[in-house]
C-alpha cells in the first residue's frame, strides 16, 4: 500500500493530507497531495477576511452591485445562500459586521483561548439561536456569468463555510483508486474507502468518539477555540445569534456532524449548534453526529432509520 | 344481494387498507424520515426566512432541481453507530472546531 501524510497549516489552523492506495504509486500521490495543498492555500488566500488585499475582502469592500469574481468565491457566495437556506437561516455568512464587534476583527491564530468553563459560569442565560428576519445571504445572487450580485455593504465571512468549501475543492483533485481524508481546519472531505474519524472533546482536548464513515465530509462546530474576552469582561466566541449578533449560548459547546460532504458537515453541525440541545439532535439524525453539552456530556446521536417503498417494475 | 353486500365488504375493507397505509407514511414523513422531505433543523417556532430562487446544491450549478434543504440520506457517507471503534486506526483524521 502506497501512502501519503502531510500535516501543515492553512487558514489559520491545522490541515492534514492522508492518501492511501494499492494502485497509484507513491510519487503520483505525492503529486496528488501537491495539488491538494496548493488548491487549500488558494482558498487561504482567496476568502480570508483578515487580509485587506485578498479577493472576499475586495469583493466585500466593492460599490458595485454586480461583482466579478473568481470560480472559488462565487462557489462561496452560492454555497452562503444555500447554508441560509438550509439551515433556517440559522447560519448566516453575512454577519461579517457582527462578528467583528463581538471582537473577531482579527486572526486570532496564536492566541490561547480563555477558559470553558469560566465562559459558560459567566454567559448570559441559555438562549437557542434564530434567524434574522431580512438576513443578508437572501440577497446573494450569482449571476450566469459568475459575477456575485449582492447589496454593497451586505459582507461576506467565509469562517466555517471556507473551510468546508475549501476541503470539498480540494477532494475533487484525488484521482479514482485512492482512499483519502483531507482535514481544513477540521473540516474533513472523505472518500475511497472507510475511515474512521475521532471527534476531539470541547472540555479537554482528548478524543471523546471515532465516527466510521464510508464518504463524504465530517465538522465539527464549537465555542471553545475560539474564546475571548472583550474588553468589558464578558466572553465571546465566534458562533454567533443571528438575531442578536452576539455570541449564542445554546446549553450545547460542539456538535459534529456527517454528512454527504464536508462544506455540507460544517452546515449541519454549525445548525445543531445553534439549535440547542434538542433541535440539534434531530438535526443531526440526518447522517449522524455527536452532540458535547455544556455539562460535559457527550451525546451520540444515530442516524434516523429511513424507510423506502420500492414498486417493482 | 350477496353480490351487493360482497361488493360492499371489498370497498370497506380497501378504505381501512387505505387509511392504514396513509397513517403509516404520514407517521414517516412526520418522523422525518421521507427523503424528499425539506429538513426543518431549528425549532418549529422559528420561521424560515423568505428568500428569492436559490440554488439548492452547494456543490454545483444550481441545476439539480432537488428541493431546499440537506441532502437526503443516501447511505454513503453514514457514520457507524456502534460507538468507539476499538483501535483500528492509530492516527484517525480528527475534527474539532477551529
Amino acid at each position: 500500500m502506497n501512502r501519503v501524510d502531510e500535516r501543515f497549516r492553512c487558514m489559520g489552523c491545522d490541515a492534514r493530507v492522508r492518501l492511501e492506495s494499492a494502485l497509484v504509486p507513491e510519487p503520483e500521490l505525492r503529486r496528488t497531495a501537491a495539488a491538494v495543498r496548493a488548491a487549500l492555500a488558494d482558498a487561504d488566500r482567496r476568502l480570508t477576511r483578515f487580509e485587506p488585499g485578498s479577493e472576499l475582502s475586495r469583493l466585500n469592500a466593492d460599490p458595485r452591485e454586480a461583482v466579478p469574481a473568481s470560480p472559488l468565491v462565487a462557489r462561496l457566495a452560492r454555497a452562503a445562500l444555500w447554508a441560509g437556506n438550509a439551515s433556517g437561516g440559522l447560519v448566516d455568512a453575512t454577519l461579517a459586521g457582527e462578528i467583528e464587534a463581538a471582537g473577531y476583527a482579527a486572526s486570532r491564530t496564536g492566541q490561547a483561548a480563555a477558559p470553558l468553563a469560566d465562559a459558560l459560569a459567566a454567559a448570559p442565560p441559555r438562549a437557542l439561536a434564530r434567524p434574522r428576519p431580512e438576513p443578508g445571504f437572501a440577497r446573494i445572487e450569482v449571476l450566469a456569468d459568475g459575477r456575485v450580485v449582492r447589496p454593497p455593504g451586505v459582507r461576506l465571512d467565509s469562517g466555517g463555510l471556507g473551510k468546508g468549501l475549501a476541503a470539498d475543492v480540494a477532494a475533487e483533485l484525488v484521482p479514482a483508486g485512492v482512499r483519502y481524508a483531507i482535514s481544513a481546519g477540521g473540516d474533513l472531505a472523505l472518500g475511497g474507502g472507510e475511515w474512521e474519524v475521532a471527534v476531539t472533546g470541547a472540555a479537554t482536548g482528548a478524543e471523546v468518539h471515532r465516527l466510521r464513515v464510508r464518504s463524504g465530509g465530517v465538522a465539527t462546530s464549537g465555542i471553545h477555540e475560539r474564546l475571548w474576552r472583550r474588553e468589558d469582561g464578558a466572553f465571546a466566541h465566534h458562533v454567533l445569534d443571528p438575531s442578536t449578533g452576539e455570541p449564542a449560548w445554546t446549553g450545547l459547546v460542539a456538535a459534529t456532524a456527517a454528512a454527504p460532504g464536508a462544506l455540507e458537515a460544517e452546515v449541519l453541525a454549525k445548525t445543531a449548534l445553534l439549535s440547542g440541545p434538542a433541535a440539534g439532535r434531530r438535526v443531526l439524525r440526518r447522517h449522524g453526529g455527536v452532540l458535547q453539552h455544556e455539562d460535559g456530556r457527550v451525546e451520540i446521536v444515530e442516524r434516523a432509520p429511513v424507510v423506502r417503498l420500492r414498486v417493482a417494475a | 344481494m350477496p353480490s351487493t353486500l360482497s361488493t360492499r365488504r371489498l370497498v370497506l375493507v380497501s378504505l381501512a387498507l387505505f387509511l392504514i397505509i396513509l397513517a403509516f407514511l404520514a407517521g414517516r414523513v412526520r418522523a422525518g424520515a421521507d427523503p424528499a422531505q425539506v429538513s426543518a433543523p431549528a425549532s418549529s417556532s422559528t420561521p424560515a426566512p423568505q428568500t428569492q430562487t436559490y440554488d439548492t446544491d452547494p456543490y454545483g450549478d444550481g441545476s439539480s432541481g432537488a428541493p431546499p434543504g440537506f441532502s437526503p440520506d443516501q447511505g454513503g457517507s453514514l457514520p457507524d453507530q456502534g460507538g468507539a471503534v476499538p483501535g483500528q486506526e492509530l492516527d484517525p483524521p480528527t475534527t474539532h472546531a477551529s
